[in-house]
């Protein structure tokens, strides 16, 4: 699974901390998940989506 | 889901009633002379469990004054979970390997240094694991 997480989190100048304490996960989780090497529950998912301020997951999360 | 764990002094006194527990078991056994056999290296039963009181004074006091806050979000669950069930896999299959070798050349290893080698491997492997899968995901 691809993301844009990276992208929108530089476009929005969030650090990666400052994501991980808005989704309350940890920094490293976040790093995994733009290096697309860990898929996010739907719960997740959904708040990193909120977190960016975007309005759905697929804006966020490709499927490859 | 995400929980995160910080040190309370509610579960700061469970520790140490725990711990007092485990210590004053240990001078029992000790004064009624119980469990004078030979345990994990200590002279006695006693003296093991008054071991692992003061190990575990020192890890909760370590707790107590870095007070870190540790969260543990879903992919380290994952990650746990994916540890613990490698590692059990690994432990079943060593432990058949190990009943086939016994036959074959019998292990004349005491029973309690067996055990202390077997705990020790099983969270070596553990935390290797743990740390390879980190990398990986």
């Amino acid at each position: 699974m691809k993301t844009k997480i990276k992208e929108f989190r530089k476009e929005q100048k969030i650090t990666q901390e400052e994501l991980a304490a808005m989704v309350e996960v940890t920094r490293q989780t976040i790093n995994s998940l733009e290096q697309g090497r860990y898929n996010p529950s739907l719960e997740l998912a959904y708040k990193i989506t909120k977190a960016l301020h975007k309005d759905k997951i697929e804006d966020i999360f490709i499927m490859d | 889901m995400t929980s995160k764990k910080v040190v309370t002094k509610k579960g700061m006194m469970y520790r140490i009633v725990f711990i007092a527990v485990l210590m004053a078991g240990g001078f029992l056994l000790n004064t009624y002379n119980i469990g004078t056999n030979e345990l994990f290296g200590f002279s006695t039963v006693g003296n093991y469990l008054i071991y692992i009181g003061f190990v575990m004074i020192l890890v909760t006091s370590i707790m107590y004054f870095t007070k870190r806050e540790k969260i543990i979000d879903e992919r380290i669950e994952m990650l746990r979970y994916r540890a613990g069930t490698l590692t059990y896999m690994v432990f079943i299959f060593v432990a058949f390997a190990l009943i086939i070798l016994d036959g074959i050349r019998p292990i004349t290893m005491r029973y309690s240094l067996f055990i202390s080698y077997a705990v020790c491997a099983v969270l070596l492997f553990y935390v290797i694991t743990y740390k390879v899968l980190d990398r990986k995901y």
